[in-house]
């Protein structure tokens, strides 16, 4: 492919869309746009770290799962990356209801940035260009193209950042700093600083790493070991199945010893002694903050997760620490299992710049600029798949832009990403921003193996599918209107029934409809369809079925909650007010909505600091307006 | 004509309620308004939190004399320019002043107006606002306190600590779906259910509360009750001071309950006349008497009549058993035609009852101020404790804990059918979101930020 520099940088004419970054969020946008027909170029520093995974070496998890099934529901790559390059699969919260289950999966970290590079190249209208970005250009309120560090600009109609961890990023370790935006990598200058002139708030945030572990020197025996799901669940809804072979994960504990070396290291803690000030995430604490803050606690949990195949390094999940060298090596000595255990990268933790996000539109454009995007870890956000999901939206729209498509938006009953984006843009974020399911109130509806037809006409508007895709979910959706009706108008025999559930559910006299029988809790809708020989049904369909049938009673409360929802988002603020002026509101909330001027009442009403009353006397003030501007007035 | 402002004007007291009513103004031109009708101070120049004495007139003719305290935006009650202006509590002194000021360019306020404006300008939050709502309807002292008390924020704390209960529960319920890889302990299902539970009747003694506050809205109830003749008609005519009941000679005159607002030493009361208490075969006096019994479940204090130039009779005695046999009341017997009794020699011994007694005379007045005293003490006795608790008064905040309480069943119930914890919840959010009405207030970021500190979460 082309992945050069083109030597004609004639205005306007080189590329319509630059990605700045090769991480998750980079190749969602840079691809989407693509997909979409736009002529992108994705511009990194080094080709080979494309996709590449700094951190932990797994895919999906709690509602992050959910998050990656909506990414590939719009046609993104990271489902199908990780099918390829996945080495243990595993669907979490299986014991609860289908709403929470979310997959996950440890990659291979080497293959994964092989695939998604390949996936990358095979892109037409895609140039993949190395290079270090170190400034944007700004015409008028308008984004014309990047410069770069060695060579000239690069023109576009549209820049979308995605820098990940590498803005003005240092590194830490005990009380040494290093200016890195991953270990063994440049940091990224230039960029924050030629935005703050352009009139961006920056701020900056923290994150940590654990070390890395040499699996030779690991006695794997005294470990629990953990096996992935056989046979595992994809992610993506085009993979047929999984064809790596699974190998397992490793469950350790630390102990008082542990505890007590750590201690040792906390006068040369760069958090505990103020060097570092930036914030970082809670739920993601290093273990000398869980030691710390809950000293009772005798011991902690660990996973040691293989980084591949062939990669020696073990990544110890749960000890994100940025102690000093020392400490970290004779601390995990101490660990049942890991007393030969050899580091083969210390843990570290490393702080860089952020655009508190409230400074876009929800389609990722900053407010400021024209046809500036911005997605993922610049965004304030924490972990792999909710950059992904930036990247995808903020491609979706740069190249919506271009194509004078309307705006993409996905609500908040709609997706996780619908949730990831509001919350971002209404929540002042302090802490990187991670995914949870409580975050959204309406996740009852926003299932990991529904996403597909729930994101479908979406996807179809935007041209985010290939032709199999479409066909693909088209005949899901047949399958469910199909077996709706059935289950409507079929029943199931006494004796058929008492038969199969005999001694596991109470028996039935007459023949019952097979939506009445489904209600209880014990009775499977799969079995009842095959012994009534009706077994063509596939089983995601009968799924999804059975569910919004099983469920029915409490799916209605939070429908109710739902239509209460959309009636707020659907009181439009269609003008700018000078919210300021309102006296009656707080000042917090004068200063928040004059900032963020929501396009809601909705949204208005989710603007941290903006309080029930505000939204109360904004009320007001919008029945106001709306009949002063329907009297005519005197004078 | 002078140009209406947004300045409003109204009676901030009842008149008749004390010896001084207070007229109250509020908007940009308060005090420019007040000043062109008051004679001393030139108020315009007056600092705010100040009073000053003079008079008021309209045009050349004195009203009356007043005292007028002037507030400046934002440190008064509405957080606008405000002026209160103290003066006699007569009707026709009241209205003279009110109207002169609309000549001046005020309007008359809405209902609620001044809360409202209190509330808009972030003076107040909505349950403080609807307290004072209630504090300006309320005609009794002990509604006033039980007002005041929801002012200071009692209700807004229990209220809250219902919701931190809640938003505990829910954190460890969120803990279990959101962070189900760590190694924490899961709340098991009994205490989930004793934890709703726990909330549930909670709420139920806000709920509860709201019966309760019925005396403080005016609704206490008194009934009069005894044999006929005892001179019960009598007595509810000399308590109201007016002739109300038609009062005879005849035994059986009263064959129905009437009912009236009666005002005792402060309180506002609800008391009842009713039919006498005998055995009868007329069919209308046998409904009217099972009606007297009806009045009696709901009364809160029970004036027992004897006709003490009488002696006592079975049918007494057959009151008094029903009395207290059926009936868990305050009673006090009133012995009454003192005025018949030679020097004090009463025919009935009432005190025979071990019931508080009182001997009066109904139709002399004697002994009725006593009485009245009697009652006050009696009520302030039963309901002194109620400066302790919160009293619920406000039909939204009924409504919205009542909407709570349904989403706590409702979450109950799910969790007995074996709903996982995605579900249970969902309930038990929709009963933080009522409750966040009261207190005017959202629990969205509360659930995880509770997460975050109380539970070692996070890989
Ligand atoms: N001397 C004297 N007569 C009284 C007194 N109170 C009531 N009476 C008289 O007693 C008679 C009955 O009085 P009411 O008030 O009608 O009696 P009541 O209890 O309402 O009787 P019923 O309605 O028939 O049940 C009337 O003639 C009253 O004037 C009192 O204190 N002294
Ligand atoms: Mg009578």
């Amino acid at each position: 492919m082309a992945n050069r520099v083109p030597r004609e940088t004639n205005i306007m004419t080189d590329f319509d869309i630059i990605v700045v970054g090769g991480g998750h969020a980079g190749i969602e946008a840079a691809s989407a746009a693509a997909r979409m027909g736009c002529r992108v170029a994705l511009i990194t520093m080094n080709l080979n770290k494309i996709g590449l995974m700094s951190c932990n070496p797994a895919i999906g998890g709690l509602a992050k799962g959910q998050l990656v099934k909506e990414i590939d529901a719009l046609g993104g790559e990271m489902g199908k990356i990780i099918d390829e390059s996945g080495i243990h699969f595993k669907m979490l919260n299986k014991s609860k209801g289908p709403a929470v289950w979310s997959p996950r999966a440890q990659a291979d970290r080497q293959l994964y940035a092989v695939v998604a590079k390949n996936r990358l190249e095979n892109i037409s209208n895609l140039a993949l260009i190395r290079g270090s970005v170190n400034g944007i250009i700004v015409n008028s309120k308008k984004v014309s193209g990047v410069t770069l560090e060695d060579s000239g600009p690069i023109y576009s109609k549209s820049v979308i950042l995605t820098t990940g961890t590498f803005l003005n990023g240092l590194i830490h370790i005990g009380l040494k700093s290093i200016k890195s935006g991953r270990a063994g990598d440049k940091t990224a200058t230039g960029i924050t600083e030629s935005l703050v002139d352009q009139g961006f708030k920056a701020g900056r945030l923290k994150t940590g790493t654990p070390p890395r572990l040499d699996k030779n020197t690991i006695d794997f025996a005294v470990l629990e070991e953990q096996l992935p799901d056989n046979p595992p669940t994809p992610f993506s809804f085009s993979t047929e199945s999984i064809e790596n072979k699974p190998i397992p994960c490793y469950i350790g504990h630390t102990n008082n010893k542990t505890h007590e070396i750590l201690q040792e290291g906390f006068q040369q803690s760069p958090m505990f002694t103020g060097r570092i000030k930036s914030i970082g995430p809670r739920y993601c604490p290093s273990i000398e903050d869980k030691i710390n803050r809950f000293s009772d606690r005798e011991r902690h949990q660990l996973f040691l997760e293989p980084e591949g195949y062939e990669n020696r390094e073990i990544y110890l999940n749960g000890f994100s620490t940025s102690l000093p060298e020392d400490i970290q090596v004779r601390a995990i000595k101490t660990i049942p299992g890991l007393a030969k255990a050899e580091i083969v990268r210390l843990g570290y933790a490393v702080e860089y710049d952020f655009f508190p996000p409230y400074q876009l539109f929800y389609s990722l454009e900053t407010k400021k600029i024209i046809g500036l995007f911005f997605a993922g870890q610049i965004n304030g956000t924490s972990g792999y798949e909710e950059a992904a999901a930036q990247g995808l939206i903020s491609g979706i729209n740069a190249a919506a832009k271009i194509n004078k498509l309307k705006g993409f938006r996905l609500k908040r009953s709609e997706a996780y990403i619908g949730v990831l984006i509001d919350d971002l843009i209404n929540k002042s974020t302090l802490e990187p921003y991670r995914m949870f399911t409580s975050r959204a109130e309406f996740r009852l509806f926003l299932r990991q193996d529904n996403a597909d037809i729930r994101l479908f006409e979406h996807a179809k508007k935007y041209g985010l599918l290939l032709k199999e895709d479409i066909r693909r979910v088209n005949e899901k959706k047949q399958a469910v209107n199909s077996l709706n009706k059935h289950v409507k108008v079929n029943n199931i025999s006494a004796r058929k029934f008492n038969e199969i559930y005999d001694e596991i559910s109470s028996k039935i006299e007459q023949p019952q409809r097979l939506d009445a029988i489904i209600k209880r809790p014990e009775v499977n809708l799969a079995e009842l369809l095959k012994v009534t020989q009706n077994d063509d049904y596939p089983l995601d369909a009968i799924k999804e079925v059975e569910y919004n049938i099983k469920y029915e009673g409490y799916l209605k409360r939070n429908l109710e909650l739902i239509n209460k929802f959309k009636e707020n988002e659907n009181r439009i603020i269609s003008k700018h007010i000078n919210y300021k002026a309102i006296n009656a509101l707080s000042l917090e909330a004068r200063d928040k909505l004059n900032q963020i001027q929501p396009e809601s009442l909705g949204q208005a009403s989710r603007i941290s600091g903006v309080s029930p009353a505000d939204i109360s006397v904004l009320m007001i003030y919008l029945e106001r307006e709306k009949y002063n501007s329907n009297v005519p007035r005197e004078t | 004509m002078i140009k209406k402002t947004n300045t409003i004007v109204a009676l901030a007291t009842a008149i008749g309620a004390g010896s001084i009513a207070v007229v109250r103004v509020s908007g940009k031109d308060s005090i420019s308004i007040v000043n062109k009708v008051f004679i001393g101070k030139n108020l315009e120049k007056a600092d705010g939190n100040t009073i000053h004495f003079g008079r008021l007139k309209d045009k050349e003719k004195e009203i009356d004399q007043a005292l007028v305290s002037v507030f400046k935006s934002p440190n008064s009650y509405t957080g606008e320019n405000a002026v209160e202006i103290s003066c006699h509590s007569n009707h026709f002194i009241v209205e003279d002043i009110v109207s002169v000021l609309l000549d001046n360019g005020a309007r008359i306020a809405d209902p609620g107006e001044f809360t409202l404006r209190a509330y808009l300008n972030h003076k107040i939050d909505l349950s403080q606002a609807e307290a004072i709502s209630n504090v300006i309807s309320s005609k009794s002292r002990l509604a006033t306190r039980n007002s005041i008390m929801q002012l200071e924020g009692s209700l807004s704390k229990k209220v809250k600590s219902i919701k931190k209960d809640l938003i505990d529960l829910i954190s460890f319920m969120e803990l279990d779906l959101d962070f189900s890889e760590e190694d924490l302990e899961v709340i098991p299902k009994e205490e989930v259910l004793e934890k709703i539970e726990a909330s549930k009747i909670n709420i139920e003694q806000l709920l509860n509360s709201f019966n309760k506050a019925k005396y403080l809205s005016g609704a206490l109830e008194i009934a009069i009750i005894g044999k006929p003749n005892a001179g019960k008609s009598e007595l509810l005519n000399s308590l109201l001071g007016e002739e109300r009941a038609i009062v005879t000679n005849l035994p059986g005159t009263t064959r129905d309950t009437i009912e009236e607002n009666l005002t005792l030493k402060n309180m506002l009361l609800k008391i009842s006349d009713t039919a006498g208490i005998r055995f009868s075969k007329n069919h209308v006096e046998k409904k009217g008497i099972q009606r007297t019994w009806n009045r009696v479940e709901r009364a809160d204090i029970v004036l027992w009549i004897i006709d003490i130039s009488k002696s006592i009779n079975e049918q007494d005695a057959e009151i008094y058993n029903t009395l207290k046999n059926y009936y868990n009341k305050d009673i006090l017997v009133v012995g009454n035609k003192t005025d018949l009794c030679f020097k004090n020699e009463t025919r009935a011994k009432v005190n025979s009852f071990n019931l508080p007694t009182i001997n009066i005379s109904a139709k002399t007045g004697n002994g009725l101020e006593e009485l009245k005293e009697m009652i006050a003490k009696t009520i302030n006795l039963k309901y002194e404790h109620l400066g302790e608790e919160i009293i619920i008064t406000n039909t939204r905040q009924i409504e919205s804990l009542k909407s709570t309480f349904r989403s706590l069943s409702e979450a109950k119930i799910s969790l007995n059918d074996g709903a996982g914890n995605e579900f249970v919840v969902v309930d038990l959010r929709n009963a933080l979101n009522e409750l966040g009405l009261i207190t005017g207030e959202t629990a969205t970021e509360d659930i995880l930020n509770n997460i975050f500190s109380g539970f070692c979460i996070g890989k």
